[in-house]
């Protein structure tokens, strides 16, 4: 398990909450930092609906290319920390 | 004709019908309104450059959902993640074409009929959706993420085609209103043709932005009353044009010896088809070409006008398009005339555009099937003296049916159902 910090956190619950609204009859305990979206079950399209609804929720306007990279739950939080943290 | 030969051709017959419109959800809400002559038609906008009048459905995808996961828990789930965040045309869509294939005892539990075609009848469905993304875009916002895959019209028969677990062939049929027919004549060719055994058409639900809604009232081809006490409705005196209507209507064709042979009960059969162009590609109609639409199909199904009880007519509800449709009759049935009783549909539903031809033939077969000819609710003094109209719902066999489809663009086409 990942730590995390207050602001991690949050950014994480709202990722979470996309992961659940998108892939429909998801296991809410499944959705950890360590998995990717592919591993739950996400095709391309979902994958960016859980990216661009989560960078809404947070306000944040993040480019496609610098998401490219993410690996996995992680990776995705983290990209969209910076942003937030700007 | 040698009479003990095969015949050409094997009878297409249809095995299941659904419906989700502004006359509820379900075909039998369909059969229980047209029996009433009860109309879905209301006010619906107001403004001075939008239709005020529409006949919308109430359907609401949750509680349908919730329905179907009572009942097939599978299904339903698969259900839920086809359908979130799409247009509503597939909505509807998806849960009509579901109720005609459990009617027709398909699905993706019944062995040998995963080989079942798809088409999507019309064209251009998803109008407003894209006219809210449209918005977005220009607000400097992104898109809706699923945009690029459901925005086509094709994404329906993907989704029936997943729901169902079937892989025949599919595809997406248009000829503006006339969309419908042409879907059927599609299919009806491929049964014909020994491509598939069973086809489901969709008439899919027509979702006009704001841009339609104002370009058909700009064309004159909308009505403009402001209340259903000014609407003069197809073949009435005070016809001005059409109310929109929304609804999306299924029907499950099949070789008949395909479907006794499931032990499937078939409800009618689609006997001849037509479908012409007119060398001409706007909005007028032609009685040339309707005349030769009809002749065709009658000709398709081996029967003769006078073996005909009633017409379902296409009655677009504008003076041309009505006036072009009475002389056509006039012209095909002549000394018939006094014998066929017409109807229309669209009076009671509004012009569901893409679905129009599939809702008339689910009217078709419920009439038939219920011993009954609905009415129509805005007809009060019809423009034509010779045509029989069907005033209010009465009792009567139909053991055939004439269904007319028109669309813009010059297509006139026509169906011929028979009782099974």
């Amino acid at each position: 398990m990942i730590s995390m910090d207050p602001e991690t956190e949050r950014i994480f619950e709202v990722v979470k909450a996309n992961v659940v609204k998108v892939l429909t009859g998801i296991d809410p305990a499944t959705v950890t930092l360590e998995r990717s979206l592919t591993e739950l079950g996400a095709n391309s399209v979902d994958r960016v609906e859980v990216v661009l609804y989560s960078a809404e929720d947070l306000g944040l306007d993040v480019p496609r290319a610098e998401l490219h990279g993410a690996r996995n739950l992680a990776d995705l939080v983290a990209v969209l920390r910076r942003h937030a943290g700007r | 004709m040698d009479p003990a030969a095969p015949a050409p051709f094997p009878r297409v017959v249809i095995s299941g019908r659904g419906f989700v419109g502004g006359a509820g959800t379900g075909y039998p809400a369909l059969a229980a309104a047209l029996r009433a002559d009860r109309s879905a038609i209301r006010v619906v906008a107001g403004g001075p450059r939008v239709p005020a009048l529409g006949a919308p459905a109430d359907f609401v995808a949750e509680p349908w959902l919730a329905g179907l996961a009572a009942v097939e828990p599978e299904l339903g789930a698969r259900a839920r993640r086809l359908l979130r965040n799409v247009p509503r045309p597939a909505l509807l869509g998806v849960a009509a074409a579901h109720e005609a294939a459990r009617e027709a005892g398909l699905g993706p539990d019944a062995p040998g009929t995963a080989g079942t075609g798809v088409i999507v009848a019309g064209s251009n469905l998803a109008q407003d959706w894209g006219f809210a993304n449209a918005g977005a875009v220009l607000a400097g916002r992104s898109p809706n993420p699923r945009h690029a895959v459901v925005y086509a019209d094709s994404h329906q028969v993907g989704a029936v085609s997943e729901l169902l677990g079937w892989r025949g062939p599919g595809l997406t049929v248009g000829a503006a209103a006339a969309s419908g027919h042409a879907a059927l004549f599609q299919a009806w060719l491929w049964l014909r043709a020994g491509v598939v055994e069973r086809c489901l058409v969709l008439g899919a639900a027509t979702g006009f932005s704001p841009v339609e809604a104002e370009a058909f009232a700009l064309l004159g081809a909308a009505a403009p009353a402001a209340s259903v006490a000014e609407l003069g409705g197809p073949f009435d005196r005070r016809h001005a044009g059409f109310v929109a209507g929304e609804a999306a209507a299924a029907v499950v064709l099949e070789v008949e010896s395909a479907a006794r042979a499931r032990g499937t009960v078939p409800r009618g059969c689609l006997a001849g088809a037509a479908l012409l162009l007119g060398a001409r590609h706007g909005p007028e109609p032609d009685v040339d070409d309707e005349e030769r639409a009809m002749r065709r199909a009658l000709a398709a199904a081996g029967l003769a006008p006078g073996d005909l009880d009633l017409v379902s007519a296409h009655a677009s509800g504008t003076p041309a398009g009505d006036r072009a449709e009475c002389a056509a009759l006039r012209r095909v049935f002549a000394d018939a005339l006094g014998r066929v009783r017409v109807n229309a549909p669209k009076d009671l539903t509004g012009h569901t555009f893409s679905s129009a031809g599939v809702v008339a033939v689910l009217a078709c077969l419920a009439q038939m099937e219920g011993g009954f000819l609905h009415g129509h609710a805005h007809l009060a003094e019809p423009i034509d003296d010779q045509l029989r109209f069907v005033r209010r719902a009465e009792l009567a066999a139909t053991r055939a049916a004439l269904v007319n489809g028109f669309g813009f663009g010059g297509f006139a086409a026509a169906l011929v159902l028979t009782a099974p």
